[in-house]
């Protein structure tokens, strides 16, 4: 008896898309359509100075995204981020307007830096975790302090120093994208970052590497029996993660165009741990969520403190009749925020997403079964 | 308390209806034949509108500290501020007619935070009236001057003496220490050892470099300029230093307020007593409460440009209406030195901005071509006035006071000798140009 054999392309044995799969690349289309319009449409919507504090939201979340990584999936507790995010301000800084480095160039010795250094705070950090490796950090953050402030021929010391280094790739100025505004093309370019870096991030988190990650995370010893290298993907998480911070740190010295000390300091680190927690430490989207939220909403109240209902709880001037001024009120909410979260959705923005869409899913099951008790009842 | 104060008019979108007026009412001034918004407004005898300039109000942000450790220097400047223009827009505003609109951003006294402010209110400012801090201000220049804004620091930095885009209104450091340490020594009499105290780092530098100048061209001796971090809470070690190196007369510079509080109790714990010199903004009002308000009293003088809070005699009409704008719009804010310092620098952009008003131009260019204009920054009895003109022939106020600590005055600190002059050989330093 004849065997015939077909191919999968052969169109007569070719899985015929399913309607799930089907649904599936409609909502990336229209997903990627939205990412779209938001991205070109947004600087043509907002005013520069909107755009601005949009940019820096971006900025964070990109930090953000390396602890997404290192936290959130490999589950080490670091607080080092803004170090590394110093090192590659400061090196933007320092190669970019002495020696006049390109924008491409610099992006590439920052992201191969912050990498290799994070793969040495690794190597350190393998051999600790929880509580100790997040002290260990502190230090970190602690010896950043010291050497930007006295390495005062590349930092400029406590004064800081220029940022104000090009950004042009081969007659493409990436600060005045054509038809655009400075505010208008550094949004596009630090959200296009962002837009990258969480793509690769959720990548990881599909693949072995991220499984990996997450199987250390829930528990170290047993990923050790099942064969996971531990000490290589821990290596490997603090080595994207630094090289993730880095990158932000040069976006950062290239949107504020000036940089000191005080930028990269235990204060930043705070707001980081606040954007990760806010948002959803173990999701891309978290750290995008958390940014937007916690470092747009006290920028957001900083330009509306003699607004109502500001005004009445805030002071922009000694004998002003508001409570307290507008630093120590963004310190406080930001605590707020932090024991809030915790205590309602450890799991974030992200956690409060699952948790409505579960509770969406829920009365559509209860109003099918509604619906097939009455149909039967009827019948 | 509010009412010169707003959020800005920041617009967080633009309607699409908005965007197409826009688009149709900028289309037909083109077809109309291309009159510019200048050329328009000088036929009808109006002001064009310019960035911070909306026909009607000026919008004037201040870049300053509301909150931190340094936010206690800087309210007493920003209530003087705020107090001028509560009472120049009761009267009307700029040139009787255009209001000011006071906008407050909070720095922290934080670069970065500083430019994320300047960010969001640097399009909508006809000029910056306050960056307040030496660090804000040397991390924002380089912007305001790209900007072609034209900014007013409350820094005394010597840099900025030239520098085209600030408007100094109180002499620089060197100017006062270098004065300062001369009348220091010419009270103590012989060949005093002098030294010299700075905040750790560029200041330090900054101090070492003014002595240095002083010794060569004064002939004094100086034996060690002592640098202070921030964040020191222990002043034994830099007091001990200072007495083995046998300072009869220490000239202290931009160490904060705690810092020179700390310093000279601890001097008097040590029972060490040189002859103390302040620059103006060293002391303030809370000092009086320090245990060691006597020896401070004893031992310390401050040297400034500014009138005390309150001296009519000296201070004229000027400081009439300074008491009385306290007494109307800041009646809870305790009078300092540098309530008087805010009040004088916004009178400075008062007559900016009213002579632009009558020049006819109140853009950034036009506000530059007006500031190099003046001859002189007067302040009317209120601060001694500056020689005025283009950037590179800015010269200090030539004059200069003595302060003292005086429980119970107005801020604190009563002046014992004025109209000095100003050394020709301090006259004469070497402000960098910009």
């Amino acid at each position: 008896m004849a065997t015939v054999v077909r191919s999968d392309t052969d169109p007569a044995v070719r899985p015929r898309p399913t309607p799930a799969r089907r649904s599936g690349v409609v909502r990336r289309v229209l997903a990627a359509a939205v990412v779209l319009v938001l991205l070109l449409g947004t600087p043509l919507y907002f005013v520069d100075s909107t755009l601005a504090t949009l940019a820096y939201c971006a900025v964070f979340a990109l930090g953000a995204l390396g602890l997404t990584i290192l936290t959130g999936y490999a589950g080490q507790l670091s607080i080092a981020q803004p170090f590394f995010i110093g090192v590659g301000a400061y090196l933007s800084a320092y190669l970019g307007v002495e020696s006049g480095w390109n924008v491409l160039a610099l992006t590439v010795l920052v992201v191969v830096a912050g990498g290799v250094l994070g793969a040495l705070a690794g190597l350190v950090a393998v051999r600790l975790s929880g509580i100790e490796l997040a002290i260990v950090s502190i230090a970190l953050i602690a010896f950043g302090d010291y050497l930007f402030n006295q390495w005062k021929s590349v930092t400029g010391g406590e004064n800081g120093r220029s940022a104000a280094f090009s950004l042009e790739i081969g007659g493409l100025d990436l600060a005045a994208l054509p038809g655009m505004t400075r505010s208008q093309s550094l949004f596009v370019v630090c959200w296009t970052a962002v837009l990258l870096v969480a793509l690769v991030a959720r990548a990881i988190r599909r693949q072995r590497a991220g499984r990996a990650m997450m199987a250390i995370r829930e528990h170290e010893r047993a990923a050790e029996v099942i064969g996971i290298d531990v000490r290589a993907y821990k290596i490997g998480a603090f080595a994207l993660a630094s090289a993730i911070g880095a990158l932000a740190g040069l976006l950062y010295a290239a949107l504020q165009q000036y940089i000191t000390p005080l930028d990269f300091d235990l204060n930043t680190a705070v707001l980081f741990l606040a954007i990760v927690v806010v948002g959803g430490v173990d999701r891309p989207l978290g750290a995008v969520l958390g940014a937007l939220l916690v470092y747009g909403a006290v920028q957001w109240v900083s330009s509306h403190v003699d607004s109502w209902p500001f005004d009445a709880l805030l002071s922009s001037f000694q004998g002003d009749a508001g409570l307290m001024p507008i630093g120590s009120f963004l310190t406080f909410f930001t605590g707020l925020l932090l024991i809030v979260v915790l205590l309602w959705e450890p799991q974030g923005l992200v956690g409060l997403g699952a948790r409505a869409k579960r509770r969406i899913a829920s009365w559509d099951v209860a109003a099918r079964l509604r619906r097939d008790h009455r149909d039967e009842e009827t019948s | 308390m509010k009412s010169v104060t707003r959020s800005g008019k920041r617009r967080q979108g633009r309607p699409v209806a908005v965007t197409t007026g826009l688009v149709l009412a900028l289309t037909l001034a083109a077809c109309g034949g291309g009159r510019g918004n200048e050329e328009a407004a000088a036929e009808s005898g109006s002001l064009a509108e310019v960035p911070g300039f909306d026909g009607e109000t000026f919008t004037v942000p201040m870049l300053t500290v509301t909150s931190g450790p340094v936010a206690a220097a800087a309210a007493p400047n920003l209530a003087g501020m705020q107090a001028y223009i509560e009472q120049l827009n009761a009267a009307g505003g700029i040139a009787g007619k255009y209001p000011i609109d006071l906008v407050v951003r909070d720095t922290e006294y934080n670069a970065g935070k500083a430019a994320q402010a300047y960010d969001s209110v640097k399009d909508d400012a006809v000029l910056l009236g306050n960056v307040f801090g030496t660090p804000i201000v040397q991390s924002l220049k380089d912007r305001i001057e790209a900007d072609q804004l034209l900014a007013l620091p409350t820094s005394f930095a010597a840099d900025y003496v030239h520098h085209p885009a600030l408007m100094m209104t109180d002499a620089p450091y060197e100017t006062h220490l270098l004065a300062g340490v001369d009348y220091a020594i010419g009270q103590a009499g012989g060949d005093p050892t002098v030294c010299g105290v700075g905040g750790e780092g560029a200041l330090q530098e900054t101090v070492t470099q003014a002595l240095d100048y002083g010794s060569k061209e004064a002939g004094y001796t100086v034996a060690t300029v002592v640098g202070i971090p921030p964040t020191a809470t222990d002043f034994t070690p830099y007091v001990q230093q200072l007495q083995s190196a046998d300072c009869d007369v220490v000239g202290i510079v931009a160490v904060g307020e705690p810092t020179v509080a700390g310093l000279l109790a601890k001097a008097s714990q040590l029972a060490y007593a040189p002859q103390w010199v302040g620059t103006s903004a060293q002391f303030v009002a809370s000092m009086q409460d320090s245990p060691a308000f006597d020896y401070i009293a004893e031992n310390y003088i401050g040297i400034g440009a500014t009138t005390t809070y309150g001296d009519v005699e000296n201070g004229g009409e000027a400081m009439e209406k300074l008491v009385a704008a306290h007494d109307e719009f800041s009646p809870d804010v305790p009078p300092a030195y540098q309530f008087v310092g805010g009040y004088a620098a916004m009178m400075a952009v008062d007559k900016l901005l009213t002579a632009a008003v009558e020049n006819g131009d109140v853009s950034r260019a036009g506000l530059r071509e007006t500031l190099a204009s003046f001859e002189e920054l007067d302040f009317e009895g209120l601060a001694y006035p500056w020689t005025w003109g283009e950037p590179g022939d800015r010269v200090p106020p030539s004059k200069y006071l003595v302060l003292k600590p005086t429980k119970g005055a107005p801020g604190g600190q009563t002046d014992v000798e004025r109209d000095l002059d100003v050394p020709d050989y301090v006259v004469d330093y070497p402000f960098p140009e910009a």
